[in-house]
């Protein structure tokens, strides 16, 4: 009267494979679970008991040892439970001669029976398979995201009934494969940027960012356009390639934040409220789930009126601005999430918000801007590889009906962009000028001896540090590549300087 | 005899004659050790119940079943532990049983089959 089926808690993105042994022995009716589990899965005695119940079959009179191998290892979540269920159905002789080797069960009961979604089936899969599992039970609600994933058969059930019939033989449940290839009913990006009239240097930089992955900060008094420009870039991002879209997906998966949807394939675009907190944005929590920076992996994370935000919270956005992925240590787990994100911030000058307006007179004293300039450290701003400056738009820019530049004209430019990058790193496990590191500078970054003489005045002037030089190598690699050259010429480098000209003038 | 310990009896035997002709067959009844009491036990094919019987004339101070709380499954359960200590009966299936007995109803008794558990 003993039986071991398989299932999986998640630390962090990976899976673990947990051993869920039932044991039906003689003697006082009794059900204990053991082997760490936590609250959920504790509470997961009175789902299963209810649900075998209400299913239509027996609960076992005996006393119910449930053991959850490896001991050591802590537990959490609700997708214990049809392991358990399967677990007690098999040990009370339910199944003769059924094998669980290879399979995994994952999926929530209800009292009713049926079997609800879970957060972070996909993650479950794709380490699962990793660890040899070649057949899962899942919910039926999970069963789009998962069926992405080959090589492991996705068996997706509604309920407790569906499921004994699978593993009695008696109904034949066919492995559920998603059509990869079938379009999503595409989102049209609401916002286009033939929509912002003027600001045509506010449009080329957010090209250059998007077409290299590059970090942004835009300042500019209100109403110019900045948080206008910044919700369209989403429109210029290139989609995701596949394996972006596994890892985001992966992220949303385990937030909760998936819904109905199978593989995400837009770029996420993050823009939290200033109020929010620093765990909020780095993640955190008893078992650490994913922050903002995570969920924005591989899109955009906006942060608008950036002065506005604690202190506290934009320092903590040095690290993973820097390394790509964020840490996060509790006493309970010690987790890495991914954050490669592309960081776009907007800002006014001064607390009034007119200070350098051409048309308005800016109130603050030189006290108040330095204070409100000084949220910002140079650190953080040393981060950001493009900052860009916007003045209002005049009344003949708004009045004209000269159609601007296009989202789509963008697009394609920024996706050429992309496609030559793409090439150019193709085996080094990186995507974009951006993520390039000191070794790939060298490589694909070479200045001509004209322009490194530009360089080195340059440097000299404007007092740059390392990583801003870097930054810039990088930036002008964008632009050249945006012009479709194989060599960073000197207008290039230029402009690429000139990206990092404006904090002198502010934080100077 | 008090009124309430004369309705008791004739709960116990009125379940009692019930359980017989359900083919139990009674081991105990009004078993009583330092711990507590139990008030049937019998087998049920090979499983071994332990009954507790709760008499009502009415239920307008609610119904008979909500009388054993989880105080008295406690007191009831380590009663049985006992009793299968001392009768060396290690190897055997339990299982707790509550029957209602209304006499002056319609119908008068009322099993629960495996009430609760530990």
């Amino acid at each position: 009267m003993y039986s071991k089926v398989k299932t999986c808690v998640l630390q962090g993105l990976d899976g673990h494979i947990v051993e869920v042994e039932v044991d039906l022995s003689r003697g006082m009716p009794m059900f204990t679970i053991v082997g760490l589990p936590d609250a959920a899965i504790k509470e997961s005695k009175e789902r299963v008991r209810t649900a075998i119940r209400n299913s239509g079959f027996d609960f076992p009179l005996s006393r119910i040892t449930v053991n959850l191998a490896p001991a050591n290892l802590k537990k959490d979540g609700s997708q214990m439970d049809m392991a358990i269920a399967a677990g007690i159905l098999l040990a009370d002789g339910l199944f003769e001669g059924f094998d669980p080797e290879g399979m995994a069960f994952l999926g929530e009961l209800s009292l009713d029976g049926t079997v609800n979604p879970i957060d972070g089936a996909l993650a479950m899969i794709i380490s699962l398979r990793n660890l040899g599992i070649r057949r899962c039970i899942i919910p039926y609600d999970n069963r789009e995201e998962c069926g992405i994933i080959e090589d492991v058969e996705i068996i997706p059930v509604k309920n407790l009934v569906e499921l004994t019939g699978y593993l009695s033989g008696e109904r034949v449940i066919r492995p559920y494969i998603a059509d990869k290839d079938e379009k999503d009913p595409l989102e049209e990006c609401l916002y286009d940027f033939s929509d912002i009239k003027g600001q045509d240097g506010l449009k080329r930089t957010m090209e250059i960012s998007a077409a290299g992955a590059h970090n942004l900060l835009i300042i500019g008094p209100p109403g110019s356009g900045k948080t206008m420009a910044a919700r369209r870039i989403p429109g210029i991002l290139p989609q995701l390639s596949f394996e972006e879209s596994i890892e985001v997906t992966k992220i949303y998966s385990i937030s909760g934040l998936l819904g109905k949807s199978r593989l995400i394939k837009e770029r996420p675009f993050r823009a939290p409220h200033h109020s929010s907190s620093g765990v909020a944005i780095i993640g955190g929590g008893r078992i650490p789930k994913p922050g903002e920076v995570s969920l924005a992996h591989n899109g955009v994370l906006f942060f608008d009126e950036l002065p506005e935000f604690q202190k506290s919270v934009l320092e903590v956005l040095r690290q993973p601005l820097e390394d790509g992925f964020v840490h996060i240590s509790r006493a309970n787990a010690s987790l890495s999430y991914p954050s490669d994100f592309m960081f776009v911030a907007s800002m006014n000058p001064c607390p009034c918000g007119y200070y350098g307006d051409p048309m308005h007179q800016c109130t603050c004293n030189q006290n108040q801007i330095d204070r409100y300039l000084g949220k910002i450290s140079h650190p953080l701003l040393d981060r950001i590889d493009l900052h860009i400056e916007v003045l209002p738009v005049k009344y003949e820019e708004l009045k004209t009906d000269i159609p601007s530049r296009s989202s789509d004209e963008m697009r394609n430019s920024v996706s050429i962009a992309r496609e030559i990058q793409l090439d150019r790193f193709s085996g080094l496990k990186i995507y974009t000028n951006s993520q390039m590191g000191n070794k790939e500078i060298k490589k694909f970054c070479r200045l001509t001896p004209s322009s490194d003489k530009i360089m080195k005045s340059a440097f000299d002037k404007l007092r740059f540090s390392g990583r801003t030089y870097n930054k810039i190598l990088k930036v002008a690699r964008t632009l050249a590549d945006l012009d479709g050259s194989d060599n960073i010429d000197d207008k290039h480098l230029l402009e690429a300087i000139q990206y990092r000209s404006l904090d002198k003038k502010y934080w100077g | 005899m008090k009124s309430h310990i004369k309705t008791g009896r004739l709960g116990e035997q009125l379940a009692l004659s019930y359980l017989t002709d359900k083919g139990y067959s009674v081991l105990e009844t009004n078993y009583r050790n330092k711990i507590g009491e139990v008030d049937i036990i019998a087998y049920d094919k090979e499983i071994l119940a332990f009954i507790e019987v709760k008499t009502r004339m009415g239920t307008d101070y609610g119904y008979a079943y909500e009388s054993v709380n989880s105080r008295k499954q406690k007191k009831i359960a380590n009663a049985c532990l006992m009793y299968l200590q001392k009768n060396k009966l290690y190897d055997v299936q339990v299982r707790f049983d509550v029957i209602e007995v209304y006499p002056m109803e319609k119908k008068t008794i009322n099993h629960f089959e495996n009430a609760f558990s530990l």
